[in-house]
């Protein structure tokens, strides 16, 4: 038995995150469920595997509801527990899950494009990663890009002056009527921002999907390339810095330009039929998961339910 | 009662009027205003009819001088010059601008703004389609020649009450802004449209967000939002003094796109 947490108060996409790994491995016969952090306490103790979607937003959601100790009590009754993470490692936003308790969290296991070191270890915790597949449901329903899309491009998160920059340079390079979406940051649930749904309403419509980096340091950013290519769009990261540690997957540019020139030379389509061969070859992230936890050690780390909970930054603002 | 109401009835919605109040900018309107010529191209392209209109507030940079050769170099009516007598304020020419506008939706830009030609379109298909007193979207700052953030990047949410977010470069509908008064002042200076967003949600008209770009806001170094000082209690003082935020019926999460529809 797997029991995925997921913050339920506060950034909507861990719970869809949640459910999307549950509804993947009960596909396989694994059985599995989803529960938000507030309830946690309510599940079954026996179970050997936690699997913590953000340690620091489950802690600030069970917080909210008055149940932070009893977040924390139930967490350790779980030998394992195994941080899902889909932050950049090296940013202040990661170190969050650390704040609460260093032994609160016995594994990380990172989803991604690639992973984001060659270390084993992270603050001591043994890391795997993991390729951030489509769910069989997903391969299941994959879209086509096809002629005729509304919108040309989209950018959609939290503003900074990178992706304002960015969208500057969109107007100039690509066209000047994109899709965007970047309000302030701050925590993103179905009404500050666009829930599951709207986003692939938005994406169905929209021929290239663009983010840029704003780490100084290598990160694909979760969601957005699955997201994109299962619904048609062409994804595309532009990233100057560090595009050649991207080189292996298809969707990552140095510059807006070598992005316009691509979807010159081979076309969207073609670039479409690149990415969706590419992620549908990595096979189904339920399976990829359960390779991941089987190669772990199980040894359990001190229980530190009596400790009390360091203070944390309660924002919940995530500029992911 | 305005020029245009005065000779009764609504205006109509085929075309876009584009205002441009000056104030000692001269060395801004070219650009502000070239960006202005090219929308007009774009929309009447697309079978929209335009209309620019600059209002000087009595300037004392030459700009009357600079305008005037302007609009004698195109078709009588294309543009617009108004000079205004005395210099009365912001509001007072948003107010003129919108008292000679030919078409009901009206664009409002700054002379130092500058609009991406080819979206105004869709900005006129948003407000057109939704009925809102005002539609709109994301403005790029520049500030030193370099991009410096996003403005009017957010749907309304009760924020507005403490800071403005929302730049008076938008599309509205004049007929309505008209019909509660138009832009006011006295109690908000700089922050003119700040008032009349909070007016209009007191008045429970439809505020839309369209998640595109709509055009640059260049920061001038001495601009009047930067030499303003101005408190912002004031405006809670007037529009939300007892706290209780938006009013029951007024809907604040309102996004739009032509292509999209509400999201």
């Amino acid at each position: 038995m797997l029991t995925f947490v997921y913050p339920h108060t506060v950034n909507w996409f861990y719970a869809h995150l949640a459910h999307r790994f549950v509804g993947d491995l009960n596909r396989k016969g694994i059985v599995a469920s989803a529960v938000s952090a507030e309830d946690l306490e309510k599940c079954s103790p026996i179970d050997e595997c936690v699997l913590i979607l953000s340690v620091h937003e489950c802690a600030l959601s069970a917080e909210r509801k008055g149940k932070l100790q009893f977040f924390l009590k139930a967490l350790n009754t779980y030998p394992r527990r195994i941080l899902v993470n889909y932050d950049c490692i090296h940013t202040r936003y990661f170190c969050r899950h650390f704040t609460i308790g260093l032994d609160l969290i016995t594994e990380i296991i990172d989803v991604g494009m690639m992973p984001q070191t060659d270390l084993e270890t992270i603050n001591g915790l043994p890391y795997k990663w993991v390729f951030e597949a489509f769910s069989t449901d997903e391969l299941a329903s994959l879209e086509r890009w096809a002629p005729g899309r509304p919108v040309p491009w989209a950018i959609i998160g939290h503003a900074n002056q990178h992706r304002a920059a960015l969208v500057s340079a969109c107007i100039q390079t690509l066209s000047p009527g994109g899709f965007v979406f970047l309000p302030p940051v701050r925590p993103y649930d179905a009404e500050s921002g666009f829930d599951g749904e709207r986003l692939k309403h938005i994406l169905g419509k929209t021929d290239l999907y663009i983010w840029g980096s704003h780490h100084f340091a290598p990160f694909h950013e979760g969601l957005r390339a699955p997201s994109a290519v299962a619904m048609g769009a062409i994804p595309a990261k532009i990233d100057p810095l560090h595009s050649r540690v991207f080189a292996s997957i298809p969707w990552v540019y140095p510059s807006l330009r070598a992005l316009n020139d691509a979807c010159s030379i081979h076309g969207l389509a073609a670039l479409h039929r690149q990415a969706q061969e590419f992620l549908v070859s990595k096979g189904a992230v339920g399976d990829l998961l359960l390779d991941a936890l089987g190669s772990y050690d199980t040894g359990i780390r001190a229980d530190t339910a009596d400790n009390p909970p360091p203070r944390f930054d309660r924002s919940g603002a995530s500029d992911r | 009662m305005s020029d245009i109401r005065s000779r009764g009835g609504r205006r109509p919605d085929t075309g876009v009027s584009l205002c441009i109040p000056n104030w000692n900018h001269r060395n801004y309107l070219a650009r502000c205003i070239k960006s202005a010529l090219n929308a007009a191209v774009f929309l009447q392209k697309n079978s929209v009819k335009c209309q620019i209109i600059v209002v000087d507030d009595f300037s004392r940079d030459g700009s009357q001088r600079f305008l005037f050769s302007l609009s004698m170099k195109h078709p009588p009516g294309f543009i617009d010059v108004v000079l205004a007598p005395e210099n009365r304020g912001l509001a007072a020419a948003r107010n003129i601008a919108i008292s000679r506008a030919r078409y009901r939706y009206v664009c409002f830009m700054d002379a130092d703004n500058e609009l991406i030609p080819e979206n105004l379109f869709m900005f006129w298909r948003a407000i057109k389609q939704t009925r809102a007193a005002i539609v709109y979207g994301n403005l790029i700052s520049v500030s030193n020649f370099k991009v410096d953030k996003l403005l009017s990047n957010d749907f309304i949410h009760e924020d507005i009450y403490i800071e403005n977010y929302v730049d008076a470069f938008s599309m509205v509908d004049a007929d309505r802004v008209e019909m509660i008064g138009g832009y006011y002042g006295a109690h908000a200076p700089a922050h003119e449209d700040w008032e009349l967003i909070l007016h209009l949600i007191a008045e429970n008209q439809d505020i839309v967000f369209l998640p595109m770009t709509l055009g640059y806001y260049n920061v001038s170094p001495l601009s009047m939002i930067v030499t303003t000082q101005y408190d912002h209690t004031k405006m809670r003082r007037v529009f939300d003094q007892r706290r209780t935020g938006f009013p029951s019926t007024f809907e604040p999460r309102r996004i739009y796109h032509p292509d999209l529809g509400w999201l």
